[in-house]
């Protein structure tokens, strides 16, 4: 997919802002991480037969002003959930590598991290951190972030924004390069947390206009 | 592809990671190693550890207890944990030492109510300004006021009362924090000082053990714990230990695995009952029968301690036929009409030894049915108590008395077989008993097991009635320590008792006349108390409920309102004020009289409208408090210096450290007390008051009133502790550990039972290394009782007791109180609050069904439509309320219990269950002007009762949803779209 | 494998009931927000639903080593914390409110079905249990976390959770058997039974154990041949773990309870214990029946006057012989400073009184 150059992404903030009418979107399928990822038989077994992770598939667009970079997601959610006192929020990911080209599934490697932006439904926050592997995340490098989420019409809508600079535990963004991204999301009213999710298998290639 | 291995990994759900075989192929493409599916654990466990340390930090501790009845239990000491002026929790201090090697320590002692009391202490239900109701009583309009204002008025009303109407028309009602300390010496000081009237509670609390008054002149007698472990037979008759005496009732499970037997006499499978060998069930109020069933066979199985009985007991001695009379001496040879008859082997009939229990050579014989011939050459039929006791026995034979309690016949063999081969048969304190109709036959008939056998004063052995026992400084405190040589004496005795000790009458029975005159209405020197149950029947209206009770109980020839009548006209069982002047101002000091009396309902129709002021002291909101027209906030039991009277089971006296500073303007009682002598004085003065006569024509002098109440300045208002340590100085059986050593260490045992008429009754040694045991005086050392034939005595011969055939003991059916309705409603104390301290405290009612509950059995829930959790309406002919029910297997078919203590204002709508029992005066219980039958202190007065309640419930709906005050849980129902604010479909 | 493993046992004879080691574990540990309806420690009547409740149907632990699934308490599984209408029902006025428990009426709590019981009067029987977290040898909850966030001390055996690490994910509270872990739902982390790690680093005896009217608790390692643990868990083998079938080999032990004898159908003594042996077994295992009949056999002696050392060490007349090693007073103890900030105590807040009478509104 394509992160188009735009004169401020600030712009594109609302997730109903008209100019993303005239950014083109890419629909990335998503399946369900599979069960062999689960960390723990425990959590293999609780499962047992039960589906999860069938968001079928979720549609991203990019925008960037040169400092700052907006994803906008939506994805089919028939009911928004925050997960109230004791459920599990609605949420979505995307991540990036920090270095090199580490699988995306095994959420990074010891030398080659991961960085995840994470939205969750229950504060309406992002939380930028890194892995280096299954149930390994930790707060990452900050980076400043913000989002605006929304939901109709059987759909979630977010627009997740980040500045291209980085960090040692963050991806570093830059115009007019490539890098990969990756995405993820739970459903909340199915009980999807951690490595419960509906995910992109691969990386997305992601090129950054100059 | 990707699609294809998601659904293999469907396929596979449940499998654990095996070989790279079973991984999807773009997993083995990008070469990771398996390992990467391990989850990443963090170094360690983090700052976690350090969080909860954290919370494990004090600023200080001090030493504590608390300032509760809570009777059987008390007391224990804590150590109170203290952090930023606030106590956060509190811990059993635990560091008692062991009594002697053959028995359990008693650590760590302490209950869940007293390791939370500081979340009690600080609860939202917590007074913390004297607070004045402006509007209507009850209608909750509450406006703060200041202690000047509040002390000023009350000041003012209670002058205006004591000289318009009379000193004995100002009521102080005492409720459980009455300490025996220098909170509750202040305001005994007061109330003699101003010769208002203070009520004896246990009357209508129903603790009077009015069957072991009638039989040892005398109530208090209990053991210390330790002694269980010497019993090879405990019974658990009346009581429910494992509930209510929750410190000591390791005691009990420790001489179970030492080999002691223990039986459960109690109609539910209660918490007790559990810990049981034997649980003996039976109809709620027919243990009388059950007892004598026993009684029987130790007659006719000729298993009487014939030794024991003929000296210690009435049994040898003689009755007329003619009259159903004792036969005194006067009678039988010339002599005094208050020494009595036995019938010598040899000399024949013989005055039986008075002075001493000691037979000196005499050799009583027992079964006696004979004719003599008195002085007067009249010959007379006469037989012993022995010899009349046997037929009486007659006819309770096993199968008989199991048609009476509905026990088999098994059971009663087994439980009779028990306790006459017990070699040290014991039984445990308790007053479910008493708070039957006929309890006081109930418990007559219980105490023949014990005499029959001679199963008393051994280690192990023994009767447990009313335990008590108290500092003997305290009276001297009140009393101003006036008059050096009669300090021990404390009160304004009159010579006239001094005579008695010279005519050979115990310091025993010296001290229960002590406490007798303080009650008479004529010829007494001090009447500041009086009979709580006849003060509420008379001026609280509840004797109205009991019109119909000739109906419910068989047998009465006269009304209740009659036989009181005729108990007051004959000076039997006095009442302050006389019955026609109206009590005009009551000071409930943390009392709570519209929650516990038994026809409550009276009380704010009858008592109420009479009262130009009620005043209540407390640290909580209680139902009685919300028809107050003042609220004086007291400090709570952290938060001031003072001690506590206990019972013989732990004999040692127990101390709270002020912790913290009150919370609010919450003040100290004793500093409240002295205030208000204060406030009394200067108004008094401003008003040019001096003295006034009191209703006994003694001097008041109101002018001098906070002189006389601080003793010339020597404990002015905020001299708490040193009053408190004053008390324990002039304690003999106390003074033997410094004050200041009491209040580091938190404790301090009892040397001695000492002689007030709160203890003395104990009559025991009180010895270093030995497990009390009450009445040796009597059983060992052979000084009389405090009775009419200064034996433990059977044969009752008052006129009451004969008109009603209880001149000796015997079953009656437990009357149908409130109507004949199905369920008999039982109860007692409950685990979750000390009477309605902690009903209102959030940690508790967290811990319980955080509302209201009354237990009925399986069956008689089946029957009645009704589930676990329903709400029903009880109901009989005086009264109902409303509550949810909890369905158990333990209850008996028949039988409804509720535990006590809920506040009215935890009940929805008007009801409260002590609306059900009207609690009508047994006839023989007003019986007075009588060697022994005399009201005295807690003792010898007329009982409240409510266990022989009969009602029936029915069922008004399921758990009930919510209207409003919803709570903000954020429970996914009630989060709505579940959107986060601002998001455009929200 | 920890190198030593702390252990209790809980003596089923003496428990009554009273709550005071919840009590005491409350205020120990969790009077913080978000605790109201934890209890690290709790007693339930036995045979009940126990707290979460019908938490033996839930699943979790092992069967012949494999994971089994198991449910995820909700929090009304454990019992609300009851918040209560102070100001309308005791500062509105006398009948305006009943004092209750805000929001839908409860219908479950933590000790609910307190006393209930079953068996048809008059064979009726029940007896408590009280429970903390086992921190068992092969802690389900350990294996659970995908973020590996639970660890099990090497010193002593105590499994704590690293709340720093934890995302509140809760398949620790699937996993575990006995479902003794809690969520916090304003930290968002799993917290349970530390086993009063603070208490006990310092060799005082937990909250529960020390705070226990009742005597019914005994501490100590599990290998200390002295202590009264392994006598009675390994020499008399009177004590015995509670649903040893879910494989995660609890190191909290009990003596299963004696009880009063049952009645034949006319009513009659028949000398047997009323507490079915069967139920006894599924609680504890097929050992129930040998230890019950141990007991009996040693208490007999006593009745006889014999010596029972089963019976003295049960009774242990000295109160700090049932702690081992960890029979330290904690005012003994030197408070540890940490480095953390001190949280505030919580205290009720106070209630505004408005009075409609003038003066306008007054606090009290």
């Amino acid at each position: 997919m394509r992160s188009i150059r735009v004169s401020a992404a600030a712009d594109y903030a609302a997730t109903t802002a008209p100019g993303w009418q005239q950014v083109p979107a890419e629909t990335v399928e998503l399946v369900p991480a599979p069960m062999e990822m689960q960390p723990n038989g425990f959590i293999q077994a609780q499962l047992g037969g039960r589906e999860y992770g069938k968001t079928p598939l979720i549609e991203a667009q990019s925008v960037h002003d040169g400092d700052t970079l907006a994803v906008r997601l939506r994805w089919p959610s028939e009911r928004p959930f925050n997960g109230g006192r004791e459920g599990f929020p609605d949420g979505a990911a995307i991540a990036f590598p920090i270095r090199g080209e580490p699988a995306l599934w095994s959420m990074g490697t010891d030398d080659e991290p991961v960085q995840f932006i994470q939205w969750r439904a229950l504060k309406n926050e992002i939380r930028s951190v890194v892995a280096w592997g299954i149930g390994s995340s930790v707060p990452g490098t900050a980076v400043s972030e913000a989002v605006t989420a929304g939901w109709s019409q059987g759909h979630w809508t977010i627009v997740m924004l980040r500045t291209l600079a980085g960090g040692p535990e963050a991806a570093t963004l830059v115009a007019g390069a490539s890098t990969l991204i990756g995405f993820a999301v739970w459903n909340g009213t199915n009980e999807e947390r951690a490595g419960l999710k509906a995910v992109s298998i691969d990386w997305t290639p992601l090129d950054i206009d100059a | 592809m990707s699609v294809k291995v998601s659904r293999r990994s469907f396929l596979k759900a449940g499998a654990a990671v095996t070989a790279t075989l079973a991984l999807p192929d773009f997993v083995t493409r990008s070469g990771q190693p398996l390992t990467a599916l391990a989850a990443r654990r963090p170094p360690d466990y983090g700052k976690i550890v350090d969080i909860y340390r954290n919370k494990w930090t004090w600023d200080k501790t001090v030493r504590g207890t608390h300032m509760i009845n809570c009777w059987y239990q008390a007391h224990c000491a804590f150590d109170v944990y203290v952090r930023d002026g606030i106590v956060f929790r509190e811990e059993q201090a635990a560091d008692y030492p062991q009594l002697n090697p053959d028995v359990p320590d008693m650590n760590p002692r302490g209950c869940q109510k007293g390791c939370s009391f500081s979340q009690r202490m600080y609860e939202e239900s917590r007074i913390r300004y004297p607070l004045k109701q402006t509007g209507k009583r009850g209608s909750g309009e509450w406006a703060r006021v200041s202690w000047d204002e509040a002390l000023d008025d009350i000041a003012d009303k209670f002058l205006d009362v004591i000289i318009e109407e009379g000193t004995d028309r100002v009521i102080w009602d005492m409720g459980p924090d009455i300490n025996v300390g220098a909170a509750n010496a202040a305001q005994a000081r007061l109330a003699q000082l101003t010769h208002s009237i203070s009520l004896d509670s246990n009357s209508s609390n129903g603790d009077a053990h009015r069957g072991a008054f009638e039989t040892f002149g005398n109530i208090y007698m209990d053991r210390s714990i330790e002694d269980y472990f010497y019993s090879d037979v405990i019974l658990f008759w009346g009581c429910n230990p494992i509930v209510t005496s929750i410190p000591n009732a390791h005691f009990f499970t420790e001489a179970k695995y030492n080999g002691s037997q223990i039986v459960c006499i109690a109609p539910d499978y209660s918490p007790s009952a559990i810990k049981a060998d034997l649980w003996v069930p039976l109809d709620p109020g027919t243990d009388a029968a059950l007892a004598l069933a026993v009684a029987r066979e130790i007659v006719e199985g000729g298993h009487v301690d014939e030794a024991f009985v003929a000296e210690q007991t009435d049994l040898p001695l003689l009755v007329r036929m003619d009259t159903g009379k004792l036969l005194t001496e006067a009678e039988a040879k010339r002599g005094r009409t208050d020494r009595f008859t036995l019938m010598d082997e040899t000399r024949g009939p013989m005055t039986a030894p008075a002075k001493s229990l000691d037979l000196g050579g005499l050799t009583p014989v027992l079964d006696v049915d004979t004719e003599i011939t008195l002085p007067d050459r009249s010959r007379v039929h006469v037989r012993s108590v022995y010899s009349l006791l046997k037929d009486r026995l007659k006819p309770y034979t096993f199968e008989a008395v199991s048609e009476m309690t509905g026990t088999p016949v098994k059971v009663i063999e087994k439980f009779t077989r028990l306790c006459i081969g017990a070699k040290a048969l014991s039984n445990v304190s308790g007053s479910s008993m008493n708070k039957y109709f006929h309890g006081n036959l109930t418990e007559r008939a219980m105490i023949l097991i014990w005499v029959l056998r001679g199963q008393m004063g051994k280690p192990g052995s023994g009767y447990s009635a009313f335990s008590f026992l108290a500092n003997d400084g305290w009276e001297d405190y009140v009393s101003g320590f006036r008059n050096a040589d009669r300090a021990k004496f404390g009160w304004d005795i009159g010579t006239g008792l001094l005579g008695k000790l010279a005519a050979g009458d115990t310091a025993e029975m010296f001290f229960k006349d002590l406490g007798h005159n303080s009650f008479k209405d004529i010829g007494g020197n001090l009447p500041i108390w009086t009979s709580s149950a006849m003060f509420w029947h008379i001026h609280g209206g509840v004797m109205e409920l009991a019109e119909e009770a000739a109906q419910w109980v068989p047998g009465l020839k006269k009304t209740v309102k009659d036989s009181v009548v005729e108990a007051l006209d004959n000076h039997w069982v006095p009442v302050q004020p006389p019955r026609g002047s109206d009590p005009r101002m009551m000071f409930h000091y943390c009392s709570n009289p519209l929650r516990s009396v038994r026809g409550s309902q009276k009380l704010l129709e009858v008592l109420w409208p009479k009262l130009k002021l009620s005043v209540t002291i407390d640290f909580r909101m209680s139902s009685t408090a919300m028809w107050s027209d003042y609220i004086l906030p007291a400090a709570a039991w952290y938060e001031t210096t003072d001690h506590k009277w206990v019972t013989p089971l732990v004999p040692f006296n127990h101390v709270t450290n002020k912790a913290v500073e009150p919370l609010g303007e919450a003040k100290p009682d004793f500093w409240i007390f002295t205030m208000l002598a204060k406030h009394m004085e200067k108004r008094a003065k401003e008003r040019g008051l001096t003295t006034i006569k009191s209703h006994l024509g003694k001097t008041i002098k109101l002018d001098n009133l906070y002189e006389d109440m601080t003793m010339s300045g020597r404990f002015l208002e905020d001299d708490t502790d040193k009053a408190a340590g004053a008390i324990i100085e002039a304690s003999a059986n106390l003074s033997h550990v410094s004050w200041e050593e009491q209040k580091e260490k938190g404790y301090a045992r009892y040397n001695d039972i000492g002689i007030s008429p709160l203890a003395i009754g104990n009559a025991g040694k009180l010895e270093e290394g030995k497990a009390f045991i009450p009445l040796t005086y009597h059983l060992h050392d052979k000084y009389p009782y405090p009775t009419q034939t200064r034996r433990i005595q059977f044969y009752i011969d008052h006129d009451l007791y004969l008109e009603h055939d209880e001149h000796l003991p015997t079953y009656k059916a437990p009357p149908k109180i409130g109507g004949d309705y199905p369920l008999m409603m039982t109860g007692g104390h409950t685990r979750w609050s000390i009477h309605g301290v902690w009903r209102d405290n959030r940690l508790m009612n967290r811990l319980n069904r955080g509302q209201p509950y009354i237990m009925i059995g399986v069956e008689d829930a089946k029957a009645r439509g009704i589930n676990d959790g329903d709400w029903v309406r009880c109901y009989n002919d005086v009264g109902s309320f409303e509550l949810r029910v909890k369905v158990t297997h333990a209850m008996r078919p028949g039988q409804a219990f509720m535990y006590h203590a809920w506040e009215n204002y935890q009940f929805e709508g008007k009801g409260e269950p002590r609306h059900v029992s009207p609690s009508p005066i047994n006839p023989v219980e007003l019986a007075g002007d009588h060697a022994h039958l005399r009201v005295g202190m807690l003792e010898g007065q007329p009982n409240c009762f409510d266990r022989d309640t009969r009602i029936e419930m029915e069922r008004i709906s399921g758990p009930r949803k919510q209207t409003a005050g919803l709570p903000s849980t954020g429970l996914p129902e009630k989060v709505g779209t579940g959107l986060p604010s601002g998001s455009p479909a929200a | 494998m920890s190198k030593r493993q702390v252990a209790m046992i809980i003596d089923l004879n003496k428990c009554i009931g009273c709550q005071t080691c919840t009590v005491a574990c409350k205020t120990n540990w969790t009077s913080g927000e978000g605790q109201e309806g934890m209890w690290f420690n709790q007693v339930y009547t036995a045979p009940g639903y126990g707290t979460p409740k019908n938490w033996e149907k839930m699943g979790g632990g092992y069967k012949d080593g494999e994971p089994q699934p198991g449910v995820r308490p909700a929090q009304g599984d454990f019992g609300e914390g009851f918040e209560f209408n102070y100001k309308e029902a005791l500062f509105s006025g006398a009948g305006n409110e009943a004092l209750k428990p805000i929001g839908d009426e409860p219908t479950w709590g933590m000790n609910w079905d307190e006393d209930v019981g079953a068996g048809d009067y008059p064979n009726s029987y029940f007896f408590y249990i009280p429970r903390i977290c086992n921190h068992c040898t092969k802690p389900a909850c350990m294996e659970a976390c995908p973020r590996g966030a639970i660890f099990k001390r090497e010193e002593d055996g105590i499994v704590i959770i690293n709340e720093d690490h934890c995302r509140g994910l809760r398949f620790c509270q699937s996993a575990c058997p006995y479902k003794e872990i809690y969520y916090n739902h304003v930290t968002g982390h799993a917290q349970k039974c530390i086993f009063c790690l603070p208490r006990m680093e310092q060799g005082v005896a937990t909250a529960c154990s020390r705070q226990c009217p009742g005597r019914v608790r005994f501490l100590g390692f599990l290998d200390d041949e002295d202590g009264p643990i392994h006598k009675l868990v390994n020499v008399y083998k009177v004590a015995l773990p509670l649903h040893p079938e879910y494989e995660t080999q609890p190191n909290v032990f009990y003596i299963p309870p004696l009880s009063p004898e049952k009645f034949d159908d006319e009513g009659n003594p028949t000398g047997e214990d009323r507490i079915p042996l069967d139920y006894l077994e599924s609680l504890f295992g097929p050992e129930a029946g040998p230890a019950l009949e141990k007991i009996k056999a040693e208490r007999a002696k006593k009745q006889a006057g014999q010596d029972s050392e089963l019976m003295d060490t049960l009774i242990s007349k000295n109160f700090l012989d049932l702690f081992g090693p960890f029979n330290k007073h904690p005012k003994e103890i030197e408070q540890i400073a940490v480095a953390l900030e001190r949280e505030p105590v919580y205290t009720p807040p106070e209630i505004e009184i408005t009075h409609r009478n003038g003066n306008g509104g007054s606090s009290q």
